[in-house]
């Protein structure tokens, strides 16, 4: 069997994701990659905070933790901080964890939503490890004892897109990736099966290949066009279309999470690295000139900034089909949805494990592109339904921005999870992806979509014993968290690891 | 009008309404609920269950161990024999963990490729000790090796009696009888039940295990042609097997479950009843009484809760055979209602969700249960159309992924997971046309030492296996 000739066409994350997997875990004989990139266009640059999910994949790569976040300048994330999204003034966390413990066997928020109601429950903050250690500004990594309240919750990171591209580019050509520099011109197809054929470089090179890997960008230069892979567009639920992206200076000690702070006319990001901090403000176009939201970004900085603020283009929705003919859109160039809540480049690394699942030979075998595309919709589908709720359920700004969302018509899947849980605190947990119910009960909560009811189980609890068990989680976590390191000291910890 | 729902009737026969009723007694005795069991006659031969319903089983109360040394006995999986092909088994069980980043599944489909003749389910610790007629509970090594389960097969009577036990001590009150009229309150919902008895239950919710006047909707048909069953006993198998078998005859499957000291016979078949008997016989390789005949019709209720009647079990999930996981339905439907169960009679907040996850979870089932049928290779004209008939359109995606490259296209809310889809279609025969590359980086000495490595790690841990029948044995 001769190995599949795989084209990478990118060098940003998302194809560089994409080629340290394919040479990191397939052999020789499966196949032999190729990665082209211009540095003429250069990458978007952005996409500095993640997911936990992430740390799943670096350990599949053998990437080591402490010599990665050295080389990117990484740091720890627990969650994000939203900041005015339910009503003005207000912040919640949404946290990498649970909260609390199951209370007379049923989860946790039933026991609590009826604690409320009966005045001797808190918000939901204090409940939480992850929370706690994210405001207290500490880190450890999880416990691996289940009983211990530090057990509770994940992590991620926050790193700097450049090096961590460059982290990754290292690690794959360490493993024999080939690397070609060069601006793709033009694209040859097969005369009868459609497929891609080759690539022609500015340099007349052409390179030609049995499947490729579409890691362009917002360009979509292949998957977009060359085969016009339809996109379905999201923006009239999730209408931010610009963002202005701006560095400062960091000031005082570094938080373990991110921030997400609305605004008028969208929401700013602030993203903590251990050199510098991102920072950016993700608006709509139809609300405010680019100019403005320089002003207002630059007026809104947690330290000097360090270069001039840089705009960028988007458009939430994604392609129908993401692998089309022999072609697999990766990262931006198969959809994006705004980063609110820096799903894309898990997104990224799920188009690429799943497509080591359902690796193809050529021609490509219909069936597993069906499969693909169908996972890949999925993961879309409840993204979009997650970061639509942040927006929906808001009461801050007046603009025309925050009434559109407020009042426009929301996909059925939302409207009956939003439905649910405000008459009986359920959310449903998938078998897979994104988002646990968990999650979804931290941004209810946080943006006041309080449960009505709880479920019966609970109600033989006296209001007593409840009071004392909330108490008990409560002081828990209190308790834990003293014995907890810094985040700065956890850091310096890891960078004396890395030496 | 609103009416806040304090008494629950639960309607039906055999386990599900005692099951559902020490559950709901238990979980929302606090919340002043009051549950009437209104049991109509018909109790199953046997039943066989998943291997979760252990967990609902303490969680009530029921000690499944003794119930089992009783009445009843343990099962490791299930046998498929005379599909066609080769025999092969279904175990409540993992087949070897991955290797690195390479799927078990894949490195078998490639070392099968390169010619290795061992069946996949030589890699299932639950099949190799079932086959030899020994019996494990999962322990460190076992569970390093692969998850390791059990369900059961149960007497029904005794299993009823049992949750009859627990049901009445946890408060419930039981009633005998057949519901008959069903009448509504003026906002059309159902407020009484009128049993044959002339007993008049007054009820703010109605959970139903059986068809009932209240219940009047649809039917999804499940293309299964089997329309006829047999129920029949026989004599106790002597080296009493840790599984049960489902025997393809000419026209229908029979399903073997050994007992302690019988064996149960579910025959479902298309056709007249005429010659059900010897077909069952032959199938069971034993003697059989009858003790029942029954009509079929495997399906699905389109809604399960309309207004305050919450249908549950056999009165939403129809299938052929007691190797189905009817059971397993109750078991799911309960953990939903637990959850939503209406404060006012008239609620529907959790009626959606209820009616939804249960649809989902029962119409996987069913594809699960019609893999082996549609999977068969033997001639006769039904096995034939059930093979090139057509298939609900998951369960088409799923064995056309498999065929594929091996993949398991799991939808939400699967009850049978990775190990068991392989296990059902490499055991059908079929093979995937290629594998993930992932399963590459080893080398072919390396994959082939690894296997046999484990192979023997099996033949080891088996030998040191009790006996089944030791473990049905009344500890002093
Ligand atoms: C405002 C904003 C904020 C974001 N924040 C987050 C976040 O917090 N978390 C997160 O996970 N994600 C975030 N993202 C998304 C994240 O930035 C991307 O998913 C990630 O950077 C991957 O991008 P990419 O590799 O697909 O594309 P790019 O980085 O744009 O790379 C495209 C590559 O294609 C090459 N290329 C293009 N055309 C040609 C050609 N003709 N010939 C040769 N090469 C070519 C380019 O040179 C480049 O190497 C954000 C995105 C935006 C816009």
């Amino acid at each position: 069997m001769t190995p599949l000739r795989v084209v990478i066409v990118g060098g940003g994350s998302s194809g560089w994701m994409a080629a340290a997997a394919f040479t990191c875990l397939l052999p020789p004989s499966a196949c032999t990659v190729r990665l082209i990139e211009s540095d003429e266009i250069g990458i978007v640059g952005v996409g500095e905070a993640t997911l936990p999910h992430v740390r799943y994949f670096f350990e599949r790569l053998g990437i080591d933790e402490p010599a990665f976040v050295a080389a990117t300048e990484a740091t720890m994330k627990l969650g994000i901080e939203f900041v005015g999204w339910g009503a003005p003034g207000d912040s919640y966390i949404h946290p990498f964890g649970g909260y609390g413990r199951p209370i007379a066997g049923a989860e946790f928020q039933h026991a609590w939503a009826r604690g409320r109601r009966l005045g001797i429950a808190k918000r939901l903050e204090p409940y939480s490890f992850a929370v706690a250690a994210a405001r207290a500004g500490r880190f450890a990594r999880p416990s691996p004892d289940r009983s211990d309240i530090r057990s509770t919750f994940d992590y991620a990171y926050q790193f700097d897109a450049t090096l961590y591209a460059r982290f990754l580019r290292a690690h794959a050509e360490g493993h024999g990736l080939r690397r070609t520099e060069g601006r793709v011109v033009a694209v040859t197809r097969d005369a009868t099966s459609g497929d891609i054929a080759s690539v022609t470089l500015a340099s007349g090179e052409v390179v030609a290949g049995d499947l490729f890997i579409d890691c362009s960008g917002f360009r979509a230069l292949l998957i977009g066009e060359t085969l016009a892979s339809p996109w379905q567009d999201w923006t009239h639920l999730l209408p931010c279309d610009r963002a202005m992206a701006v560095p400062c200076a960091n000031t005082g000690p570094l938080h373990p999470y991110t921030k997400a702070t609305a605004r008028a006319a969208g929401w700013q990001w602030t993203i903590p690295l251990q050199h510098r901090t991102g920072n950016g403000y993700v608006y709509s176009s139809a609300l405010i000139s680019d100019d403005a939201a320089a002003a207002t970004l630059l007026a809104n900085l947690p330290g000097p900034a360090l270069a001039e603020p840089r705009p960028l283009r988007f458009r939430s929705g994604r392609r129908t089909a993401s692998w089309t003919g022999n072609c697999v859109a990766v990262g931006l160039a198969s959809g994006f949805l705004e980063p609110l809540e820096s799903t894309s480049l898990y997104l990224a690394q799920i188009a690429v494990t799943t497509l080591l699942d359902l690796w193809p030979g050529s021609p490509v075998d219909p069936r597993l592109r069906a499969e693909f595309n169908r996972r890949i919709d999925r993961e879309y589908d409840r993204v979009r339904d997650f970061l639509v709720l942040h927006y929906h359920a808001t009461s801050g700004y007046d603009t025309d921005l925050w009434r559109h969302v407020r009042t426009m018509t929301l996909p059925d899947s939302l409207a009956e999870k939003i439905e649910l849980f405000r008459a009986t605190a359920h959310v449903t947990r998938y078998h897979d992806g994104l988002f646990a119910p968990e999650s979804w009960l931290a941004v209810f909560e946080g943006q006041g979509i309080v449960p009505t009811n709880h479920s019966r189980i609970v109600d033989g609890l006296e209001p007593d014993a409840l009071a004392r068990r909330l108490g008990e989680i409560e002081r828990e976590v209190a308790t834990a968290l003293t014995t907890l390191p810094s985040h700065d000291d956890h850091l310096r910890g890891l960078r004396a690891a890395a030496a | 009008m609103s009416r806040a729902v304090t008494r629950v009737a639960v309607v039906g026969a055999g386990p599900a309404p005692w099951l559902a009723a020490a559950v709901l007694a238990g979980s929302l005795a606090g919340s002043g609920v009051a549950i009437t069991v209104i049991t109509i006659p018909g109790v199953p031969t046997a039943v066989a269950t998943l291997p979760p319903l252990a967990g609902l089983h303490r969680r009530i109360g029921v000690d499944s161990d003794r119930l089992v040394r009783a009445a009843g006995a343990y099962s490791l999986g299930v046998q498929f024999v005379g599909f066609g092909g080769n025999d092969f088994f279904v175990p409540f069980g993992g087949h070897g963990p991955a290797i690195g980043d390479a799927p078990f599944a894949a490195l078998y489909s490639r070392a099968r490729d390169a010619g290795l003749r061992v069946a996949f389910e030589d890699f299932s610790l639950n099949a190799a000790a079932a086959k030899q007629g020994r019996f494990f509970v999962a322990d460190a090594a076992s569970t390093a090796y692969a998850l390791c389960d059990h369900g059961f097969h149960l007497h029904g009577a005794a299993y009823v009696a049992a949750l009859e036990a627990v049901t009445r001590r946890a408060g419930a009150a039981v009633v005998a009888g057949t519901p008959v009229v069903a009448e509504r309150d003026a906002a059309g919902l159902v407020a009484r039940l009128v049993l044959d008895t002339g007993a008049v239950i007054e009820t703010d919710v109605v959970i139903t295990c059986t068809d009932l006047p209240a219940l009047s909707d649809t039917w999804t048909r499940w293309p299964i042609p089997f329309d006829r069953r047999l129920i029949a006993v026989g004599a106790a198998l002597d080296r009493l097997p840790a599984f049960g078998r489902s025997v393809a005859t000419a026209r229908g499957v029979a399903d073997i479950l050994p007992l302690v000291d019988a064996t149960a016979v579910d025959y479902r078949f298309a056709g007249a009843d005429d010659a059900a008997l010897a077909e069952a016989t032959a199938a069971a390789g034993m003697r059989l009484r009858v003790v029942a005949r029954d009509a079929l019709a495997p399906g699905r209720r389109a809604n399960s809760w309309v207004g305050n009647v919450i249908a549950i079990g056999e009165a939403v999930v129809r299938l052929d055979g007691v190797a189905t996981p009817v059971l397993h339905m109750v078991q799911l439907a309960l953990a939903l209602l637990v959850t939503l169960f209406p404060r006012d009679a008239g609620e529907q907040a959790g009626a959606r969700e209820f009616n939804r996850r249960t649809a989902l979870a029962a119409d996987r089932l069913c594809d699960f249960h019609l893999a082996p049928l549609c999977l068969n290779r033997r001639a006769e004209p039904i096995w034939a159309a059930l093979r090139t008939g057509e298939l609900p359109t998951l369960l088409r995606d799923k064995l056309d992924l498999f065929a594929a490259n091996g993949e398991v296209a799991l939808a939400s809310d699967e009850t049978f997971l990775h190990d068991s889809w392989q296990a059902v279609c490499f055991g059908s025969g079929m093979v995937p046309a290629r594998t993930t590359p992932l399963a590459d980086r080893l080398r072919d000495a390396e994959l082939a030492a690894e296997l046999q490595r484990r192979l023997r790690f099996i033949r080891e841990q088996v030998g040191a296996m009790p006996e089944h029948r030791a473990w049905l044995t009344p500890p002093r």
